[in-house]
C-alpha cells in the first residue's frame, strides 16, 4: 500500500507532522491544551473549507466551554464565501464592529496607537537606557497592549477570509502601481517605506489615524473628525495628481 | 440505559453555554482577547469591502473609483445613530477625541500625501499583509520607524506651543452649540442620504465607462489575433508611403 503524497510536498508534511507531535508534547508537559489548540488552528487555517471552520469552531467550544466560537464560525460559513460584500452591507457590518468595540472594549477601534507601542517596544529592545530617557515614551509604555492585539486580529481575519473565498494572491507590486510607476518592487517598497514614515509622523501630530481619529470622531459629532477628514482628502487628492502625474487615469480590469 | 432529557432542558443547556459570564470575562479596554476578536471581525470586513487593496483605495484619489465612500457613508450613518442612542440608554460612554485645529489640520495634510502613496491606511495595511499583499511590509515598518522619529526629535520642542495651537478640548458639536445631538443627528442623515445616492450613481456611471473600455479592448484583442500572418500590411518603403499620402490627400480635394 502506497499513501498517494507528492513528493515534492513531503518534506513540508513531514516538518509539519513533527511540530504538531512536538505541540502535543508540550501541552502534556504543561497540562495545558494551548499549544495543541493552537496547531490545530493552524493546520485547519491554512486552506480553509467550510468543514474545516466547522471543526475548529467546534474545538473552541469544547476546549473554552462557551456556544460563541460555535456560532461565528458558522456565521463565518454562511456569510464569508463571496470574494466582496456590496458596499452598503459592508458599511452595515463596519458600523456594528465600530459599536461592538464601543461595548466591549470601551474605546473606538484605533490601529496608530498599536504601531507607536511597537517602535516603544523595539527600541526599549535595542537601547533600554536611552529609551527610558525620551519623554514620548511615557505616554505609550512598551507594553504589550489592546491595539496590538487588535492588529493581529487584523490580519488573521484579513487572511482566513481572503483563503477562504479564494482572493488570496501573494504580490509585492499592485496594479495600478505597476500602471503609473513601473513594475520594479525595490521602487514600490522604497516609495512605500517613505509614505508609512511620513504617515506615522503625520499620525502622532494628529493624534489619531482613519479608524481612531476619522472614524470615530466624525461618528460621535466631534470637530476633530470633520478636520482631520477634509484636510486629509485634499492633501490625497493634490499629492496624487502631483505624484503620478500624467499617469493618473488608469483603466483597472474588474 | 441513556437518559432522555427534555427539550426545556436541552434549551437550558445551550443557554448555559451562551453565558454572559464570557463576555464579561474578555471586557474592558485592556483585555488582550477582547481585542483579538474584534481584530478578527474587523479584519474580516475589511477584507470583504475590499479596502485593503491598493487599487480601490488609490482610485479614490484618482477620482475614478468611489467605492471607498459608497462603504463609509452607511458606517456613519449606522453607527451615528446606534451610539447616540446607547449612550442615551446608558449602556456605554462616548470617548470624544481631542479637538486641535491647527495640528489637525496639518496632520491630516500630510496623512494624505502618505495615503496617496502608499496606498494603505493604518489599518488596511495590516489587512493587506493578511490578504498577501507584500508591499505592506515596508508600510508597516516605515509607520513605526515614523513614530519613532516624532518621539525622537520632535516631541520635546513642540509639545508646548505647535501642538496646543487652536485647542478646543473634547468637546462635540452639539455641547459647541448648546442643542440636543439629535438634531443634528437627523440633519447629517439627511446630507449623507444625498451624499450617498450621489456617490453610488455616480460610481456606477464610471464602472459603466470602464466594462465598456475593457470590453472594446478585448475585441480589439481577438481580432487582432484573428488576422492571419499573410494578411498583415508589408511594410513599404518612406517613399511610398508619402506617395501613398499625397495621393491620398489629391483624392480629398478633388
Amino acid at each position: 500500500m502506497k499513501i498517494p503524497i507528492d513528493p515534492t510536498n513531503r518534506g513540508s508534511l513531514i516538518v509539519g507532522a513533527i511540530a504538531i507531535v512536538m505541540c502535543a508534547v508540550l501541552s502534556i508537559v504543561l497540562v495545558s491544551g494551548w499549544p495543541l489548540m493552537l496547531a490545530l488552528s493552524v493546520v485547519l487555517v491554512a486552506r480553509p473549507k467550510w468543514w474545516s471552520i466547522l471543526i475548529l469552531g467546534f474545538a473552541y467550544t469544547v476546549f473554552l466551554n462557551s456556544g460563541w466560537p460555535l456560532l461565528g464560525s458558522l456565521f463565518f460559513i454562511a456569510v464569508c464565501k463571496p470574494k466582496r460584500w456590496w458596499p452598503i452591507p459592508a458599511g452595515i457590518a463596519f458600523a456594528l464592529v465600530e459599536v461592538f468595540s464601543f461595548y466591549l472594549s470601551d474605546r473606538p477601534l484605533g490601529i496608530t496607537r498599536g504601531f507607536t507601542a511597537m517602535g516603544s517596544i523595539a527600541e526599549s529592545l535595542i537601547y533600554p537606557e536611552h529609551a527610558n530617557k525620551v519623554s514620548y515614551w511615557g505616554i505609550y509604555e512598551p507594553v504589550i497592549d489592546w491595539t496590538m492585539a487588535l492588529i493581529v486580529g487584523v490580519t488573521i481575519g484579513s487572511f482566513l477570509s481572503s483563503k477562504y473565498s479564494g482572493d488570496f494572491r501573494l504580490n509585492t507590486v499592485p496594479y495600478l502601481w505597476s500602471f503609473s510607476k513601473g513594475n520594479s518592487v525595490v521602487k514600490r517598497w522604497l516609495w512605500a517605506f517613505a509614505g508609512g514614515m511620513i504617515m506615522g509622523f503625520a499620525a502622532r501630530i494628529a493624534g489619531g489615524c482613519v479608524s481612531g481619529l476619522l472614524i470615530s470622531g466624525v461618528v460621535q459629532l466631534a470637530p476633530a473628525g470633520f478636520i482631520f477628514m477634509m484636510s486629509l482628502w485634499v492633501g490625497g487628492v493634490v499629492t496624487t495628481f502631483l505624484f503620478y502625474r500624467t499617469r493618473v487615469v488608469a483603466v483597472r480590469k474588474d | 440505559m441513556i437518559e432522555l432529557i427534555t427539550v426545556k432542558e436541552l434549551i437550558g443547556r445551550l443557554a448555559q453555554t451562551f453565558d454572559s459570564g464570557t463576555i464579561e470575562a474578555v471586557k474592558g479596554p485592556t483585555s488582550l482577547y477582547g481585542g483579538l476578536i474584534l481584530g478578527l471581525i474587523f479584519g474580516v470586513v475589511l477584507q470583504k469591502a475590499r479596502l485593503c487593496k491598493y487599487d480601490i483605495v488609490s482610485g479614490l484619489f484618482r477620482l475614478q473609483d468611489f467605492t471607498v465612500f459608497r462603504v463609509g457613508t452607511p458606517i456613519i450613518m449606522v453607527s451615528v445613530v446606534l451610539i447616540f442612542f446607547f449612550s442615551e440608554m446608558g449602556v456605554f460612554e462616548l470617548h470624544v477625541p481631542k479637538t486641535v485645529i491647527v495640528p489637525q489640520i496639518i496632520g491630516g495634510l500630510m496623512f494624505g500625501v502618505g495615503i496617496a502613496i502608499m496606498g494603505y491606511c493604518p489599518g488596511t495595511a495590516a489587512g493587506a499583509l493578511g490578504e498577501g499583499s507584500l508591499d505592506a511590509i515596508p508600510s508597516i515598518l516605515g509607520m513605526i520607524s515614523g513614530a519613532v522619529l516624532y518621539a525622537e526629535f520632535f516631541h520635546d520642542s513642540w509639545e508646548n506651543n505647535f501642538l496646543r495651537w487652536g485647542a478646543i478640548g473634547g468637546k462635540t458639536f452639539y455641547e459647541i452649540l448648546g442643542i440636543s445631538p439629535w438634531y443634528l443627528v437627523v440633519l447629517f442623515l439627511l446630507m449623507l442620504t444625498m451624499f450617498l445616492i450621489a456617490t453610488t450613481m455616480f460610481d456606477i456611471f464610471i464602472v459603466f465607462l470602464r466594462r465598456t473600455f475593457n470590453l472594446f479592448m478585448e475585441m480589439t484583442d481577438a481580432l487582432e489575433e484573428k488576422v492571419p500572418p499573410a494578411a498583415k500590411p508589408i511594410a513599404r518603403s518612406t517613399v511610398e508611403t508619402v506617395k501613398k499620402f499625397r495621393q491620398n490627400l489629391r483624392d480629398i480635394f478633388k
